[in-house]
């Protein structure tokens, strides 16, 4: 099936793959610029998401890009690359709406321009920021600070009778991350979001640059805190296949179970801060119980709450004891009984289901043609799940994922979102129960290894939030090239769409519902 | 009794119900707290916030006028009046009498002064504060009338508070309660408390009462602290005192007002944890079925007068 | 509905006791790293792994001393791994101070031979103390231990600092039992609270933010980016610790600090 898909591929990009490509973890193709557009309109219409747009510069003064899709069946992700001046790439992304941000981006970041873009607005870069300067081209270091020079952001504006603006942010008032939205309303009712991001950029793809794996794996934990899991394991994969290096199988399994445990204390404490939004306390008050019941486990089994430090390249840094694991599962089969209890008081309670019902609606369409990856996605009935949709690089791995069948609900809403969580927290336990069940008799074995120093691959996870999609280039056993595409990256956009039509005090309970990283989405 | 004495008598009752509202609110919170599983803060949390507010700055906004430094003073005032207008330990020649409409009148000046204020800090939250805390007065005073009005129908005169107490005081009547229970929901919503507003959000966007005081500090946001506070003791012992005055001493006897005391504090601490119950046990509404809320109270307040004439 | 109330009161109150520094550390758990080892290759090893630059050798005089920030230090055990590592994990919060120089704790080395090693912390700009922090009046001090309201920043972490801040408010911690709560507006706070690395592109809503804070006020800094920048220090597009743009009255180490640490740190600044 998985071969018929790859024919199919090949088939509708017209070629054989690339064999001088080095890539690994993917399926690559070499396209010529005309070529672009009429292939990503074939690939779209054949169903394939668009995953993310790779920059990279390999050889100083050339501009890479790989256009990276994740194709039904295919289960790698499929890039088509495509060699560039740095000008006159025809923008796709009036085709493929999902694109856009990673075009301004790339814009931004390397000083490509995209011809015909609809949306040619600089993105990471605030007003702020001198113009010809693109902080990832190859030998550009610009003194620090960089200078600033004035400018304004060219905001989207509507104006009509009755219509105001109100702008919050970027500075919130609760403990959360900084971004700034504008809406404009008519009375309560919201006409319009425009999302300003990257307030937290931190230049980390350029942070990592020079690292040696171990420490850029460091920093990919530090990518979004509370996935930390999901991205180094989605680097560290990447790291792997681009040097060839085979992870043993109880190194996965150790790797999958934290990726289920990350998901489940996500989820966990999701569902209690939906509560916040509501304001049911009693709630709220139970779901952060539970999820500091979760982070001390966490921390009793890897040595740090947010599970980081385990992750290594080629497997795991240290396998924690058949004890460790026993008294985690415990503590997780514990802390679902008491997330059950908690959905019941949730989707119990009239007055609460009333808020979560119809708020927040997210369109199938626009799932799709934004590219929404993760818990959103499935909650408007889009079954996209990276545990799915593409391979594991282990077969201990697949094994246990065979069973899995990713949960979505129609509802599209904010009930439908929360509904969706619940069931993946389920749907964890059971996961782990079976890691934990095939560690206990799979041999013990030091982590992969590989003599290479070089290479390029992608890697990929299924985070709390959704897919994380990595690409890494090693030169001389350090990254020359780490580039993260998170699931946030993906979401956000699709959040402008979700609010109109709704009133100005829901939105935080379904920005809440989609719980999006800004840390993951401004890198 | 001299009107010297009765002043001062009605006046001191006025400043001890403003003494004990910080109590009053800090006692919601560590109830809530208790619901929650934890401790919560201290009783006294109340006065130890406003006593550390006393040595900070009063920072303003450029764009603000006198009248945004003034409102606290007035909501504060008018929210202490408010209590000159009925008994809550005993009535008779001891008690403070008045009006109790003009006690919602004046309430109602403050919370005007308040949502001007609002306005006046040109922030973009004051004024979402503002409008949305006028549109729910703009139910909900009817309905407190309403149902203060159901009480003195057929007693006479204007609704006064001593006098109202002391016809109710002495036999139970179950229309009484109905009227009782449309005022208690009406004191939600003026109270900026769950389901129309949640005084413990950090969410400027959903918020109503604290929107309208976020560019406040120092001295005047103790005040304004103070006022909404004391406003919601206020109404909970209007609520105690004029719609259940079950238990009102009648004489002035040191016996009978201990016991009326008794009663009052009773009365007034098993509303506030009331509050604290329903706040705990259901989910802010919507901003646009908050009418149907005030609506519900309103249609008990006429339930109230309805069957106050069939029985 | 009231079913949430009944079922939350018979299982009773989860608010623990505030454990000392010490007290209650996984086997696992990762705490401060200290020296394990002078071995020089260790040591050249240590500040190759680390993601961080917390680690230097300096020189000064005839002696060498190993250096290891808290300030910076993320807490990834990269340079505890294996068994001739030059440093071992101690079960121990991280440093907190009213410096960030402070954060710096020291290891004398015995026979160390050879140049500097590492960053030279001595070229870091970081130390703007707060003047104002340290001249509060006792009386304001000793109302600020009774109320204290925080306003939290991230300036640009990864979010992890932000949501261990957020479990403060967990029933387990309580914070609100010690006086201490979260506000909505800077105008109502006493302390901000800054988390995350100091982006470029929120130097100037840190700045407002501060600006729009009655006096007596503090600025505490918690978590390794918030310090120094930590794993991300500084870049196009970060400036390194919050101190580069504030002066900043206390410091706490950790990637993310503990909720205790918070706990702890809070009163710190109040002494
Ligand atoms: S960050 Fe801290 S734990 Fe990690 S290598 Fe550096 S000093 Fe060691
Ligand atoms: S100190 Fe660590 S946990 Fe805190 S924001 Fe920075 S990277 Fe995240």
């Amino acid at each position: 099936m998985t071969e018929a898909a790859r024919k199919e591929a090949d088939r509708l990009v017209g070629r054989a793959p690339d064999d001088r490509r080095a890539l690994k973890g993917a399926r690559a193709y070499a396209l010529a610029l005309e070529e672009l557009a009429p292939t990503v309109g074939r690939a779209l219409a054949a169903s394939w998401r668009f995953g993310s747009l790779v920059a990279d510069q390999p050889r100083p003064g050339e501009v890479r890009l790989d256009y990276v899709f994740v194709a039904p069946g295919v289960r790698v992700p499929v890039v088509l690359g495509l060699s560039v001046p740095p000008a006159g790439v025809p923008s796709i992304a009036l085709a493929c709406p999902a694109a856009s941000w990673a075009e301004r981006e790339v814009s931004d970041l390397f000083g490509v321009t995209f011809s015909g873009s609809p949306d040619p607005r600089p993105l990471v870069h605030h007003e702020d920021w001198p113009e010809g300067l693109f902080p990832l081209r190859a030998g550009v270091n610009p003194p620090l600070p960089v200078e600033r020079v004035s400018g304004q952001y060219p905001f989207r504006h509507v104006e009509g009778e009755g219509v105001m603006e109100l702008r919050v942010g970027p500075i919130h008032a609760g403990i959360i991350e900084p971004g700034h939205f504008r809406f404009t309303a008519v009375g309560e009712t919201v006409l319009g979001l425009e999302v300003r991001m990257f307030y937290v950029h931190r230049g980390v793809e350029r942070l990592a640059q020079g690292r040696v794996p171990a420490a850029a794996l460091a920093i990919a934990e530090r990518v979004s805190g509370t996935a930390s899991v999901a991205h180094s394991v989605a680097a560290a994969r990447a790291m792997e296949a681009a040097l060839r290096i085979e992870v043993p199988a109880a190194h996965a399994l150790v790797r999958s179970l934290l990726l289920e445990l990350e998901r489940l204390y996500n989820h966990a404490g999701d569902l209690g801060n939906l509560c916040a939004g509501t304001a049911l306390s009693v709630a709220l008050a139970e779901g952060l119980i539970i999820k500091e019941r979760l982070l001390a486990m966490n921390q009793a089994l890897s040595g740090s709450r947010y599970l980081r430090n385990l992750v290594g390249l080629g497997g795991v840094r240290r396998a924690p004891s058949s004890a460790d694991l026993d008294s985690a599962l415990t503590g997780a089969t514990a802390a679902l009984e008491s997330v059950e209890r908690l959905a019941n008081g949730i989707f119990g309670s009239a007055t609460n289901l009333e808020r979560l019902s119809g708020t927040g609606l997210l369109s199938p369409e626009h799932v799709r043609a934004l590219g929404v990856v993760g818990v959103v996605a499935r909650a408007s009935g889009v079954r996209t799940d990276s545990r799915v949709d593409l391979a594991f690089p282990t077969p201990a791995d697949s094994e246990i994922y065979g069973t899995l069948k990713p949960a979505t609900e129609t509802g599209a809403d904010v009930a439908a979102r929360a509904q969706v969580r619940l069931a993946e927290a389920r749907e964890s336990l059971r996961l782990c129960q079976g890691i934990v069940t095939r560690l206990a008799d799979t041999d013990p074995a030091p982590p992969g290894i590989s003599d290479r120093t070089g290479g390029e691959g992608l890697g990929w996870a299924e985070g709390p939030r959704g897919e994380i999609l990595t690409f890494v280039r090693l030169e001389a056993g350090r990254v020359a090239r780490l580039r993260v595409r998170s699931p946030s990256r993906m979401n956000w956009p699709a959040i402008e769409h979700a609010i109109p039509g709704n009133i100005v005090p829901d939105f935080p309970l379904i920005n809440k519902s989609f719980n999006l990283s800004y840390a993951g989405c401004d890198l | 009794m001299s009107l010297a004495v009765r002043l001062a008598l009605t006046l001191s009752q006025a400043a001890l119900l403003a003494a004990v509202a910080p109590l009053v609110n800090g006692f919601i919170k560590v109830l809530k707290a208790r619901f929650q599983r934890r401790v919560g803060p201290p009783l006294t949390q109340g006065y130890r916030d406003l006593a550390k507010l006393l040595v900070k700055e009063n920072l303003h906004a450029a764009p603000t006028s006198a009248l945004f430094r003034l409102a606290p003073a007035v909501s504060l005032t008018s929210a202490v009046l408010a209590s000159a207008t009925f008994p809550c330990v005993a009535f008779g020649g001891w008690a403070a009498s008045g009006d109790v409409l003009t006690a919602l009148y004046v309430l109602a000046l403050g919370r005007f002064f308040t949502a001007l204020a609002g306005l006046d800090a040109a922030s973009a939250f004051g004024g979402l504060g503002s409008s949305r805390d006028v549109s729910i007065a703009a139910l909900a005073e009817p309905v407190a009338v309403v149902a203060v009005l159901v009480l003195a129908a057929g007693v006479g005169g204007p609704p006064d508070g001593a006098v109202l107490a002391g016809v109710h005081g002495t036999v139970f009547t179950s229309w009484r309660l109905l009227a009782a229970i449309a005022f208690f929901l009406v004191v939600l919503a003026e109270c900026a408390r769950v389901p129309v507003d949640n005084p413990a959000t950090h969410l400027e966007l959903t918020m109503v009462h604290e929107a309208m005081l976020l560019e406040y500090s120092g001295r005047e946001f103790a005040a304004s602290t103070l006022a909404a506070q004391v406003k919601q003791t206020v109404l909970l012992a209007l609520l105690a005192a004029v719609f259940l005055p079950d238990g009102l001493g009648a004489s002035g006897d040191p016996g009978a007002l201990a016991l009326s005391a008794a009663a009052f504090a009773a009365k007034l601490f098993g509303l506030a944890a009331l509050v604290a119950v329903v706040e705990s046990s259901v989910a802010k509404l919507r901003l646009f079925r908050v009418p149907d809320f005030l609506g519900a109270a309103a249609g008990l307040a006429i339930l109230a007068y309805v069957a106050r004439e069939a029985l | 509905m009231l079913n949430l109330i009944i079922d939350a009161l018979a299982a009773g109150r989860v608010t623990e006791e505030v454990p000392g520094p010490r007290a209650g550390w996984a086997a696992a758990a990762v705490g401060r790293f200290d020296l394990a080892s002078s071995a020089p290759e260790a040591l050249r090893a240590a500040i190759e792994l680390c993601p961080a630059e917390a680690i230097a050798v300096e020189r000064s005089g005839g002696k060498a001393v190993a250096v290891i920030d808290d300030g910076r230090c993320v807490q990834c055990g990269l340079c505890a791994e294996g068994d001739a590592a030059a440093f071992k994990n101690v079960h121990e919060e991280p440093a907190m101070g009213r410096s960030a120089a402070s954060l710096r704790r020291r290891f004398p080395l015995e026979g160390f031979e050879g140049a500097s090693l590492g960053p030279d912390f001595a070229l870091d700009a970081h130390d703007r103390v707060s003047r104002e922090g340290a001249r509060l009046a006792e009386v304001v001090l000793k109302r600020f231990r009774r109320s204290l309201h925080v306003r939290h920043l991230d300036a640009g972490g990864c979010n992890g600092c932000d949501w261990e801040l957020n479990q403060l408010q967990a029933p387990q911690y309580d914070v609100q039992r010690f006086g201490v709560d979260f506000v909505a507006s800077p105008r109502h706070a006493d302390v901000l609270l800054v988390t995350g690395v100091m982006t470029r592109n929120l130097e100037l809503a840190l700045v407002r933010t501060l600006d729009a804070m009655p006096r007596p006020r503090l600025v505490v800094a918690m978590g390794a980016c918030a310090i120094s920048g930590g794993v991300f220090g500084t870049s196009y597009a970060s400036r390194g610790g919050a101190d580069r743009v504030v002066a900043v009255d206390g410091y706490l180490g950790g990637c993310p600090p503990r909720p205790w640490a918070m706990i702890r740190a809070l009163r710190m600044v109040l002494e």
